[in-house]
């Protein structure tokens, strides 16, 4: 035993209570019960509004009735002499917390201390789980001193939630896509080195040479010699544009005339060439379809000149000349008479000289076209010899500048000329000749011998590079830092996973203990009260979901258990609640054994008052009881048995 | 561990912090007294639960930095 009531003073109930207010409960350091006897009706519940107050936060039954009692009240250690004195205590409001000096004796006694008749009941049915009765689950806990170990457990549960809600791979994917932009999705995931590649390849583009980078720090140095040499860049630009660019024009027009030598010829090349040849193979082609289109067109001429013409005119003479009736219908010609000598061959003849002339017609059709396109050939090949003088002239290649333009001008000629293919055949294969020797022989040895030429690079570009390095230069860094962020993060989380892992395991079993000792103790005193009846099997069964105790009873087997309401009697109901409150007290409330109970047991008939005598005698021996009664024959029995153990007994009588 | 004993749940959490998880082996020191700082006061904050995660996550990252540098 530790903290024991020595004084107690009660004012402001009623008027009743007011005159027996005051109670000297304790003699040297042993504590002293006491029973009161009063009628029904002067307001002795006062006496548990007026300590529960003193002992509660926030709201007690006093303030719901209106009352504000003053309670002043000395405590004592029992075994270190310690005392403890509250003076009337004036709570001015319901947020009124407990006085410092009494929170750790309650802290250290954290079981239900007052127990009303109607608290009885309200154990057992209210506390049931799945009700609307959360705020009574918790009483019950708090009631079995576990409300901390809730708490707790309750915490542990938010930060577990909290620590697997925060997710850094949001954050990752992000730096990851920036890498992704910032190397035109050359690289498109967090690979160090690759990006470092990238940035050389990058410096070898704008600079001409390649920088080493073998780290991110490396990056740094990159974007500095990017920026000292960005004027350089520039100036060498300006100057190098006009050259480079003509270089580059001269090489594009010498390979569209001559392109380079392909290993295989191209099986499927046409006769009149194909994309891949180039201009000057395309004007022999061209020349070579128009001669032969030519060519072929005289040869249908002549023949169709023999076979229809002539045939048609001889064969009119003959008509004329003649005169014979029967005779062919155009010419009047007797058929035997006639070239053709009968009708039959004359139709063949006919029909063949028309086809002559039809193909003919197709023939110079062909031929129009070959020429059109030789013609077209050559004026491309005319514009683009007048390029390669243009181009050289900006490369001082004066020589080649002045074929280029001779040749440019012997093309012309050719093409506004208005002879027939074949007549200035030898004209132009002489000039695509000289074209083929000045672009072998001349101007592409000529290009092999220039200076190489880097591709000047724009003040833009080379600003948008080094916003790139440093662009990634600050992913690479975050996604470092993140990972060992993430890394470190899981180390801490796997530490403290593993102590709640233990500190609900232990919970857990500690629970499960104090439920066993609930269990055992309330059997036990249910049987002392009930001695006769069929005794219930009762389990309180911790439900983790709700956080609360699940009480049970059964009368068979321990698969058929039920809720106690509807299973048990009303004496049986507040027995169990009864049980249950002792039993609680009996656990935790050793270090502050003072309990108060309000006729609580009215409820009972006379046959039970010996075993509550009995009960109060022995299970509460170890405690400082405050009792009150209006059972006289109850407050009688208990005098008897207890009026030389230290107890008082008081018997307030109603006024007249 | 007796009833009496575990039944004081401040005594209950200190038997598991002097002695579970003293050993520096398997818990985290840091985190062993984070915990103990948040939640082993007789009167834990109503927030006890999400300012440890966020002492926690704190933890974490000074130590992410400490080893960037």
């Amino acid at each position: 035993m530790s903290w024991i009531v020595a004084k107690l003073s009660i004012q402001g109930i009623n008027d009743v209570l007011d005159r027996v207010g005051d109670f000297e409960l304790a003699q040297e350091r042993s504590p002293r019960s006491i029973a009161i006897y009063a009628p029904n009706a002067p307001g002795k519940s006062g006496y548990a509004d007026a300590i529960e107050r003193l002992f509660s936060e926030g709201d007690s039954p006093a303030e719901e009735r209106g009352i504000e009692p003053r309670v002043s009240i000395t405590l004592i250690n029992s075994e270190s002499g310690e005392s403890v004195q509250v003076p009337p205590l004036v709570k001015t409001g319901r947020t009124d917390d407990m006085l410092p000096e009494l929170r750790p004796i309650v802290c250290a006694a954290p079981a239900h201390r007052i127990l009303r008749q109607h608290d009885l009941r309200r154990f057992v049915v209210d506390m049931t789980p799945g009700e609307p009765q959360g705020q009574d689950a918790a009483e019950l806990f708090r009631w079995s001193g576990l409300t901390r170990l809730e708490q707790v457990l309750k915490h542990l549960e938010e930060t577990t939630s909290k620590l697997a809600g925060r997710d850094l791979s949001w954050e990752i994917v992000g730096r990851v896509q920036d890498i992704a932009r910032h190397t035109n999705n050359a690289v498109t995931r967090y690979d160090e080195r690759a990006v470092l590649d990238w940035c050389e390849a990058e410096t070898e583009r704008h600079l001409g040479k390649r920088l080493a980078i073998d780290s991110v720090e490396g990056m740094k140095k990159a974007i500095r010699t990017l920026k000292r040499l960005q004027g350089r860049i520039i100036v060498m630009s300006s100057a190098t544009t006009g050259s480079y660019q003509a270089k580059l024009a001269l090489e594009q027009l010498a390979t569209g005339l001559i392109p380079p030598t392909r290993p295989e010829p191209c099986p499927e090349r046409g006769r009149r060439g194909s994309r891949r040849d180039g201009q000057l193979q395309v004007c022999h082609t061209a020349l070579s379809d128009a001669v032969a289109a030519e060519r072929h067109t005289e040869s249908l001429f002549t023949v169709a000149k023999n076979n229809v013409f002539q045939e048609v005119w001889d064969a009119a003479k003959v008509i004329l000349e003649s005169q014979i009736t029967d005779e062919c219908p155009v010419c009047r010609t007797p058929w035997k008479k006639t070239r053709a000598a009968s009708q039959e061959a004359a139709v063949i003849t006919i029909t063949r000289s028309l086809d002559e002339l039809t193909e003919l017609a197709a023939a110079r059709d062909d031929q129009q076209k070959a020429t059109r396109r030789l013609n077209r050939a050559i004026r491309n090949l005319e514009k683009r010899l007048a390029q390669v003088s243009t181009e050289a002239k900006k490369l001082s290649l004066s020589v080649i500048e002045t074929q280029a333009t001779e040749l440019a001008k012997a093309a012309s000629t050719l093409g506004t000329t208005d002879r027939f293919p074949s007549q200035m055949q030898d004209e132009c294969e002489a000039l695509l000749t000289r074209c083929h020797e000045l672009v072998a022989q001349r101007l592409q040895p000529a290009l092999q011998s220039l200076p190489h030429m880097v591709a000047p690079v724009t003040t833009a570009q080379v600003e948008a590079a080094i916003e790139h390095f440093q662009a990634l230069w600050d992913a690479l860094i975050r996604l470092k830092e993140l990972h060992r962020e993430q890394e470190e993060y899981q180390k801490v989380r796997r530490s403290f996973d593993a102590m709640a892992e233990v500190i609900q395991e232990r919970a857990a079993a500690l629970v499960n203990d104090v439920v066993a000792a609930l269990e055992g103790d309330v059997q036990s005193i249910y049987q002392t009260i009930h001695p006769t009846d069929a005794v219930p099997n009762i389990h309180i069964v911790p439900d983790t979901e709700s956080r609360t105790l699940r009480m049970q009873v059964g009368f068979r087997s321990p698969d058929e258990l039920a809720p106690p309401a509807g299973h048990l009697s009303e004496s049986q109901m507040n027995t169990f609640g009864l049980a249950l409150f002792i039993s609680s007290v009996g656990l935790f409330n050793r270090q502050f054994p003072f309990l108060l109970l309000d006729d609580v047991f009215a409820s009972y008939d006379a046959d039970y008052r010996q075993r509550i005598v009995d009960l109060v005698a022995e299970r509460l021996d170890g405690f400082q009881v405050f009792l009150t009664t209006h059972d006289w024959p109850f407050y009688s029995m208990l005098k008897d048995r207890l009026h030389d153990k230290g107890w008082l007994f008081e018997h307030i009588e109603e006024e007249e | 561990m007796s009833l009496w004993i575990c039944s004081r749940i401040s005594e209950f959490l200190d038997s598991l912090f002097q002695e579970e998880f003293d050993d520096q082996t398997r818990y985290d020191p840091e985190v062993v007294r984070l915990v103990e700082e948040h939640l082993r006061q007789r009167s834990p904050h109503s927030k006890a639960g999400s300012q440890l995660a966020e002492a926690l996550v704190q933890l974490a990252k000074a130590r992410a930095v400490e080893g960037n540098q």
